[in-house]
């Protein structure tokens, strides 16, 4: 019985969803660059924030789908949810990247240091870390049904580590006086800044969930190929 | 008919057997110790004494230098089982598949303490740290943070064991879950060291004890997960 | 004003070449299945059945 089977018809990558939110994003991009007044005090390099908090959030929504999706795996050992997982990781591991580079940079003008240790920034790096750790695990690893368990159980004990390294950060930063110069770590925003700030945010969330589809939908594609080479 | 031994009772048949292959060649241990002693050392000539004391430099050294020396001793814990396959021979006995874990964390933890047992007096030698306090002090967080590493180093090690790239994997894997207890260690001994109330370093003592509890019972169960056949 | 725009201007730049670097990822990776894809188009016919 060896009739070749058809090629699965593959679900496009780049479709009107993806536009659509590229053209979110470059819209919001827009108006923050035009149509948003600079602010009194950080002048020009406030403007970083509108990139840096909304990136932070899509990185925590992509690590909680990793996470949800690692439980998902260990329990009904669908391959489905391993490979959401691993495509959220990814998308996860680029926003992750995106705060590490823009809190610097917006950290050095507004508050004279490149790195200043904050609870966000910290957690932000070990985070980028595990999320480095899991691609790098996944590399690693030949077998499919190995690279799902071990990436399952990589996935399952990070989401218990936040919580303590939130906790070891907190403790850390309260019972250490650390030099605070200003810190505008939530700014209270005029109407015109709260409006862009939000639409940065579902902009930002929106452009975060359909790149994790595209890459999911590729890795199906590659999978449904492999699939029917090992036939 | 000989009833199957449970899971405890497996376990600790499982730690005595690695610390027997262990005690026999003692290389692990010496190359382990070696490197905490000379890593010590290392790190009072790197110090400028004018600037920082002893009793606030000590702890951190000893942390920082546990963790590395610990991926060290881990990184055997099951690699011992990869020649010919030895795993398979636990795998095929009835025992609870959480027994072999907590065997080789037991094994790991008698390890990980026998070398801290020499290098918190080579430290308190090292560092002019008054002995007897010295012990006393950091003896209990040791026993914590030693739980702490060895719990996830050992179910890490067990996975890094099945890869490519396990050398480079296991540290990968374990540094970020040993900073909180290598932080809390350190936070908690300096205070503790420096004559500080007990109530301040009780915070992260509780961080680390919390760690313990809820990292021994997560890998315990996610143990088995990393060896379906 | 001017001393901060430098490092405003890069935030962007560099967020813009992270987002346009994995897109750009996705695209070449998808472009290497489609030609295997391709190939394993049914020949319908010359369909076989096994013996």
């Amino acid at each position: 019985m060896t009739a070749p089977r058809a090629a699965p018809a593959r679900a496009p990558l780049f479709d009107w969803l993806f536009i659509l939110s590229l053209i979110g994003v470059a819209g919001v991009l827009i108006r923050i660059v035009w149509f948003t007044p600079y602010e009194a005090t950080q002048g020009a390099a406030q403007k970083i924030y509108y990139i840096h908090v909304p990136a932070a959030l899509s990185a925590y929504l992509a690590l909680f789908v990793v996470a949800v999706m690692s439980i998902v795996y260990l329990w009904l050992r669908d391959e489905r949810s391993d490979l959401l997982a691993w495509s959220a990781a990814e998308v996860a591991f680029l926003f992750t990247s995106v705060v590490l580079c823009t809190g610097p940079l917006w950290g050095k003008p507004v508050w004279g240091a490149w790195w200043t240790w904050d609870a966000r920034l910290s957690l932000t790096l070990f985070l980028w870390f595990l999320t480095l750790a899991y691609l790098v695990l996944r590399g690693a690893v030949e077998d499919p049904a190995m690279r799902a368990r071990f990436s399952a159980v990589l996935g399952v004990l990070a989401a218990l580590l936040v919580p303590f390294i939130h906790l070891s950060v907190y403790l850390f930063r309260t019972l250490h006086p650390m030099p605070i110069v200003l810190k505008p770590e939530r700014p209270s925003l005029p109407s015109e800044m709260l409006l862009t700030w939000t639409l940065a945010v579902f902009a930002f969330l929106f452009f975060c969930v359909v790149l994790i589809r595209a890459r999911y939908r590729l890795e199906l594609a590659r999978q449904g190929v492999g699939g029917v080479t090992n036939a | 008919m000989h009833r199957a031994p449970g899971t405890l009772h497996a376990a600790l048949i499982i730690a005595r057997k690695d610390l027997a292959i262990e005690l026999r060649t003692r290389s692990a241990f010496l190359s382990v110790l070696v490197f905490t002693l000379l890593a010590l050392v290392t790190f009072f000539f790197a110090w400028d004494q004018t600037a920082v004391s002893a009793v606030d430099l000590a702890p951190g050294v000893l942390w920082v230098t546990f963790t590395f020396a610990g991926l060290l001793g881990l990184h055997r814990s099951f690699g011992v089982e990869s020649p010919d396959r030895a795993i398979d021979a636990l795998l095929v006995a009835p025992i609870e598949r959480e027994a072999i874990y907590l065997g080789k964390a037991l094994a790991n933890v008698a390890f990980v303490s026998a070398v801290l047992a020499i290098a918190i007096p080579a430290l308190a030698l090292f560092y002019n740290l008054p002995f007897g306090r010295t012990i006393l002090m950091l003896g209990p967080v040791a026993v914590l943070a030693a739980i702490g590493l060895v719990a996830v180093g050992t179910l890490f090690s067990a996975m890094a064991v099945n890869t490519r790239l396990s050398e480079l994997l296991l540290p990968m894997l374990s540094l970020p879950f040993f900073v909180p207890v290598v932080m809390a260690s350190a936070q908690a001994s300096t205070r503790l060291l420096a004559g500080r109330p007990l109530e301040e370093a009780m915070p992260w003592l509780r961080l680390l004890a919390a760690f313990d509890i809820i990292f021994v019972v997560a890998c315990t169960m996610a143990y088995p997960f990393t060896i379906e056949e | 004003m001017p001393d901060t725009f430098a490092y405003y201007v890069a935030a962007y730049v560099v967020t813009g070449i992270l987002f346009a670097g994995y897109v750009a990822s996705l695209a070449w990776r998808a472009r290497k299945i489609v030609p295997r894809a391709g190939d394993r188009e049914p020949d319908l016919q010359n369909l076989t059945v096994g013996p």
